[in-house]
């Protein structure tokens, strides 16, 4: 139902570069973290046994050394003492403060930080410290009970045990040295360990380098690259670009989809440009059937303007006038639609756009048998968007309605409804269709989806919807429950301040035609007519001589110059699309050769699309008739420019005109 | 095909492993082993382990099981206690550890616990430098608050006037001796003179040299009981009827006996806690100990009983978790009620000198001092 082409099959899927990405990453990752743990645990170990427990070592050492020095000093100080003859009292007294100072051995908070054989060394040294206090003591009292024999055997225990202690206390350092240095040659081995693993690891690394590169480069770098190439090529305009399918992984499914997406680009462009040769081709046959029906419609009403007529005569050049002129009015909406004009927002009549819609496609309703209903709201604000734009929309929606009920039988009705709310002027167009299938209902508004099958584009929703949107607006689907379809758009109401533009541009004038008077209201006007259509220009000048006027006749531009010349000239009436000189041209040279006809000039034509773009003059509407065009509106719009008649009749616009199609 | 399939199976080896890691770590825990309380604690660890397992079987209560272990070191130097707390801390599942013998041991092993985390619950530790130490919970009061109390009780009750003091040359000896001679100071009493000593000295001259200062009231010995006994006898030569003071150091009526001779009525022995309390804790504590051991139990035993059963009480409330088991001991007497021990209740942080009673030896028992008579 969608109508898009079956995309190709799918390339066989392998493993998900995002998962071999993931896998390279954690692997790149553990690479990392097992060498910073390494270096962690091996050197951070080693550093940290060293200066956690060095510290302690070296605390120990210098209290032991300490703990020596003041050991020697007391027991200098005993043999000083002993050999001065100091009062016993107070030697005694003095040696009992020095055991105070030296006493309670070495901090136990120090041992469980140290090596095991030195904490034995210690422990040794401190009980000899303790047991040389406590002699010191004895050998106090000795001196102080003057017991000379207990004196010298205390001093002789005292040197003994002083011997003993600096020797442990030399044992001890030593110990702590060793194990200092112990430790030390642990750390270095755990460096020259670290450096030879770095080195072996860091080789690894390098070798996986290459793989990683190439991995890198030939699953990410290299399709990227492809891709990045066939964007760039599709952003210039080149659809028919193809990128490799390297691999089976997420980049290659990307390429797959890729060239399926710039093939049905390409079937796309295709279409487009048939339908732009079509469209191109109806705005050259509309001009040129304009023209004949502008002679039609100007022999017509030449011929029913003749009051000697009889009435069944008149009667059926009336019939013919009124044919021609929807025709014409057929083919100058034609041309409008598929010529559209650049975008120009501004306030519009919304009923009249949806009118001018309908008119468009009014020739499908007795074919198709589709009934209209209409309900507008007269009173609708303004909205504020592009009128043309606008009506393409409008267009595109009442054609999908007629097409969609083609699949029902009758009766079908078609409503058109308008109606202004919460700030927002509303169209709807429902139709009795079979309705949106609900597979395509929410996907209704994408581009390449249709209900048409190869007969449609799957663009005319999409677009309008942009439409819409860019005049800050939107189009909906507001039900698709089986019974038809209803699409709803809607536009901002325009300012109150800004005046309300005409629906479209200039269309062929809704006049009912009825006979006119004689009366020569353009005696005295001296009035150019160029046109290269005789069968145009030949009718038209007669009317104009039988209203009065002298007529000058030019079949080009360039005669149209030479024959106005310096001489008097009240209007210039002149076709756009003609040889020698177009419309355009004479214009342009006109108003050099002769300014003050600047405003005098009525351009009459089949395609007045010339007068648009830049460069292009700069002409009133009101003085550009859009053939087939009454003749009546041709001679009020030379009374006006003659500033003969007020601005109500040169109006192209004639308020009472039917402006519909005929039954 | 074939590499989606060998990208699959490689796929499919990572979620294994790493399924297989993730389950393996409580796979690995397995059942939840018991959560364990070391007894490091010298002599008396091998008479109290079985009287606490006992116990704690027959309390049956709810909570997380405990396991008693206790070490098989018999040696008592400095370097040996290092050696028993390194043992402790490699205990599976240690949550807690029950030691040492005395300050000296405690301070050398404290570093090792506190850089594990572990709490050490310390039965008999006096110093003073142990108290602000981090997871280290003393059951005892310090060593200034017995020594302000046996200076009290020389005071007030002996109505001492003057003072000899011998200390051990040790930590234990100086931290008492320092208690001591604070409170004597602080009452007035003076002090002849202050004399350390190590037990392998010769005591003769030391006593004689002291004596030589004058006939004091008291005699202080900041020591162990042999050399209390020791100094007793020699100082009861020179001055009959001394009375005799030491701390819970001294408290082995076997050893008193031993060496102190006649003197070894005049001898008072400051301690936690004494057989003869009349409480039913006690009373069923010394029955168990009697039917255990045969053997009377001293303060020292009651001491640390009292510590294993809080240690394991802890762990049974606070579960394996080291920093919580602490927690729990910290908020004994705080939070939470102190735990009902066989020498009072127990709390830490507290004053706990109240638990201190003076004792004499009576027919080779001590009795507090109040039951003594002269």
């Amino acid at each position: 139902m969608t109508g898009l082409p079956s995309p190709p099959a799918a390339p066989r899927r392998g493993p998900r570069l995002r998962s071999v990405i993931l896998l390279l990453l954690i692997i790149a990752a553990a690479y990392v973290v097992v060498l910073s743990a390494f270096l962690t645990v091996r050197i951070g170990g080693a550093t940290r046994v060293l200066r956690h427990e060095t510290e302690p070592v070296l605390r120990v050492y210098e209290e032991l050394s300490a703990r020596a020095a003041h050991v020697n000093a007391l027991v200098l100080e005993v043999h000083r003492a002993l050999g001065a003859d100091e009062p016993p009292a107070a030697l005694a007294a003095r040696l009992r403060m020095s055991v105070k100072d030296v006493a309670a051995g070495l901090p136990a908070e120090s041992y469980a930080a140290l090596p095991d054989s030195m904490q034995a060394e210690l422990g040794r040294v401190d009980d000899l410290i303790s047991v040389l206090d406590g002699q010191v003591v004895v050998l106090a009292s000795q001196v102080e009970l003057g017991r000379t024999a207990g004196v010298r055997r205390s001093l002789a225990t005292v040197d003994s045990l002083n011997f003993e202690i600096v020797h442990g206390i030399g044992a001890a350092q030593s110990i702590g040295l060793r194990d200092l240095a112990e430790r030390e040659r642990r750390l270095e081995e755990a460096i020259r360990e670290t450096t030879h693993v770095i080195g072996w690891w860091l080789a690894g690394g390098l070798l996986l380098l290459p793989v990683a590169a190439l991995f890198v480069r030939r699953r990410l770098d290299a399709p990227l690259a492809d891709l990045e190439h066939g964007l760039a090529r599709v952003a210039t305009g080149d659809l028919n670009v193809e990128v490799r399918v390297r691999h089976a992984d997420e980049l290659g499914r990307l390429a797959a989809h890729f060239n399926e997406t710039t093939r049905i680009l390409r079937q796309r462009a295709e279409e487009q440009g048939r339908f732009a040769a079509a469209g191109q081709l109806i705005a050259d046959v509309a001009h040129e059937v304009n023209n004949p029906l502008m002679a039609i419609a100007a022999l017509s009403a030449g011929r029913f303007d003749d009051p000697a007529l009889p009435p069944d005569a008149r009667e059926d050049w009336l019939h013919v006038d009124r044919q021609a002129r929807r025709a014409g009015k057929l083919l100058s909406s034609l041309l409008r639609f598929v010529r559209p004009a650049p975008p120009r927002v501004g306030p519009v009549a919304p009923n009249d756009v949806v009118q001018s819609a309908i008119d468009l496609v009014a020739y499908r309703f007795p074919v198709d048998e589709v009934t209209l209903d209409v309900r507008l709201d007269p009173a609708l604000p303004p909205a504020s968007g592009d009128a043309a734009r606008l009506e393409q929309v409008l267009v595109n929606l009442l054609t999908n309605a007629i097409d969609a009920m083609r699949a029902v039988p009758p009766p079908r009705r078609l409503c058109v409804e308008s109606w202004a709310e919460a700030g927002r002027v509303h169209v709807a167009v429902a139709d009795t269709g079979p309705g949106i299938p609900i597979g395509i209902a929410d996907r209704v508004f994408l581009p390449f989806v249709t209900t048409k099958g190869a007969a449609g584009t799957g663009l005319g929703l999409y677009i309008s919807r942009q439409i819409m949107r860019e005049a800050r607006g939107d189009l909906e689907l507001a039900s698709s429950s089986g019974r038809g379809a209803r699409f709803v758009a809607w536009l901002p109401v325009a300012p109150a301040a800004d005046g309300v533009a005409p629906a479209v541009r200039p269309i062929a004038p809704r006049v009912t035609p009825v006979p006119m008077s004689a009366a020569p209201t353009l005696a005295g006007l001296r009035i150019a007519l160029v046109d290269d259509e005789a069968a145009v220009r030949r009718p038209v000048a007669r009317f104009l001589e039988r209203r009065g006027a002298e007529v000058i006749e030019a079949a080009n531009g360039h005669e149209g110059l030479t024959r106005i010349g310096p001489a008097r000239v009240d209007v210039v009436i002149a076709d756009l699309r003609m040889p020698v000189m177009g419309g355009a041209e004479f214009f342009g040279r006109l108003r050099q050769e002769r300014p003050e006809l600047d405003s005098r000039v009525i351009f009459l034509s089949g395609d007045l699309r010339q007068l648009e773009g830049d460069g292009a003059p700069q002409v009133p509407p009101e003085r550009m008739l859009v053939k087939p065009v009454d003749l009546r509106e041709i001679e009020r719009a030379v009374l006006a420019v003659a500033g003969r008649a007020g601005p109500d009749a040169a109006r192209a616009h004639d308020a009472d005109g039917d402006g519909g199609p005929d039954p | 095909m074939l590499r989606r399939r060998a990208f699959v199976r490689v796929v499919r080896a990572v979620s294994g492993a790493a399924i297989l890691a993730a389950a393996s770590v409580p796979a690995c825990r397995g059942e939840p082993s018991p959560a364990t309380v070391a007894v490091a604690l010298g002599p008396v660890r091998a008479e109290l382990a079985p009287l606490a397992r006992t116990a704690l079987d027959r309390q049956a209560q709810a909570g997380a099981a405990v396991r008693i272990t206790i070490d098989s070191i018999d040696r008592y130097g400095t370097a040996d206690e290092v050696a028993r707390a390194r043992w402790a801390l490699d205990q599976p599942g240690v949550a807690v550890v029950v030691g040492h013998s005395n300050s000296r041991a405690t301070r050398a092993a404290a570093p090792l616990y506190a850089e594990r985390g572990v709490p050490l619950v310390a039965p008999t530790s006096t110093s003073r430098l142990l108290r602000d130490l981090p997871g280290v919970f003393l059951l005892a009061p310090d060593d200034s608050a017995e020594g302000a109390y046996i200076a009290r009780y020389a005071h007030e009750r002996l109505g001492a006037r003057s003072a000899l003091v011998f200390y051990h040359l040790d930590e234990y000896g100086q931290g008492l001796r320092t208690g001591v001679a604070a409170e004597l100071a602080r009452r007035g009493v003076a002090i002849l003179q202050e004399v350390g000593y190590h037990p392998t000295s010769p005591f003769e001259p030391l006593v004689e040299a002291a004596f030589a200062q004058g006939r004091p009231d008291v005699m202080v010995v900041a020591g162990r009981a042999l050399d209390t006994g020791r100094l007793a006898r020699l100082a009861w030569a020179r001055a009959p009827g001394l009375r005799v003071m030491a701390g819970d150091g001294a408290m082995a009526p076997a050893r008193l006996a031993e060496e102190a001779g006649a003197a070894l009525d005049s001898i008072y022995v400051a301690a936690f806690w004494h057989p003869a309390r009349d409480d039913a804790a006690s009373r069923e504590f010394v029955e168990r100990y009697r039917r255990s051991t045969g053997r009377e139990p001293d303060a020292e035993r009651a001491m640390g009983y009292d510590a294993i059963m809080v240690a394991a009480e802890a762990v049974r409330r606070a579960g394996p978790d080291p920093a919580a088991v602490a927690r729990w001991l910290a908020s004994l007497g705080r939070e939470r009620p102190p735990y009902p021990g066989v020498t009072g209740p127990v709390a830490f942080g507290v004053d706990r000198s109240g638990l201190l009673v003076m004792l004499r030896v009576r027919g080779g028992r001590a009795v507090p001092a109040a039951d003594a008579g002269r």
